[in-house]
């Protein structure tokens, strides 16, 4: 009867730093799993890109932990770039709230 | 005409949805499977069906996480479309409960879930038939 959520995180070091893109849903259940991966890839990189484009779905549990990511970066001076759900599913919690405007936000790149 | 006795009054419509989950981190995953698998039948607007699905997963979010009931005490979820055509939604657990409020200032970030309730949902409520149930009713069309 337990239906695991899909969840995947994958990371790649780039020349600006790591991009980590995660695939699934990211809720009160895998939302923890995302916070740990960030903290172990994050050390001693100056950038994180963090790819929402594959999120099929994001609630409050997810704003929050990009919230604080968000006010990491500004208080360690490194830089965070956020890449835009594509689905809606994901994206709803983000436009309902304002989250879409306040975080740094940048579309997928074409291609 | 059949009466139900019980202290819950539980609906007995076929087409109602009502199901019960345990207290864990899953919940709001089983929660939003079974809204989507019960909404198929509805005609639902996209923009609708991410937002009932975003409502879902905040108030069995806050259920999980507010309730003072022990680990093996359920949440009741239930749904129905109303008369009047909204979904109507309802999350019941069974600890004392807690005083939602629909922002805490004292936790940025947190409290994000009856925000957006509040925000998205025609109408909304708090009552505690023996727990704490959180409902609210969402309209199934865009505009």
């Amino acid at each position: 009867m337990v239906r695991p959520t899909e969840f995947k995180i994958a990371h790649r070091a780039t020349e600006a730093g790591v991009t980590v893109k995660i695939v699934g849903e990211l809720d009160l259940s895998t939302g923890p799993v995302l916070a740990e991966s960030i903290e172990r890839l994050r050390r001693d990189v100056k950038a994180l890109t963090l790819d929402l484009s594959d999120l099929s779905f994001m609630d409050s549990t997810g704003l929050r932990l990009l919230i604080e990511l968000d006010q990491r970066a500004k208080a360690e001076a490194w830089k965070l770039v956020l890449i835009r759900p594509k689905h809606e599913t994901a994206a709803a919690v983000l436009t309902a709230t304002g989250a879409d405007s306040a975080l740094p936000f940048e579309d997928a790149p074409q291609g | 005409m059949m009466s139900v006795s019980g202290e819950s009054s539980p609906s007995l419509d076929p087409g109602a949805l009502r199901i019960s989950l345990e207290q864990t981190p899953h919940a709001p995953a089983l929660a939003r499977a079974a809204i989507s698998g019960f909404s198929d039948g509805l005609e639902i607007a996209p923009a609708r069906l991410a937002t009932l699905l975003l409502l879902v997963s905040e108030v069995v979010t806050n259920a999980v996480i507010h309730s003072q009931a022990t680990a093996e005490a359920e949440i009741l979820f239930a749904a129905r479309v109303t008369d009047g055509g909204a979904l109507r939604v309802e999350v019941t657990d069974a600890g004392e409960g807690f005083t939602p409020r629909a922002r805490d200032p004292n936790h940025p970030g947190g409290g994000y879930g009856l925000y957006l309730v509040e925000q998205e949902a025609l109408c909304w409520g708090v009552d505690r038939p023996g727990g704490t149930r959180v409902w609210f009713e969402l309209a199934t069309h865009a505009g």
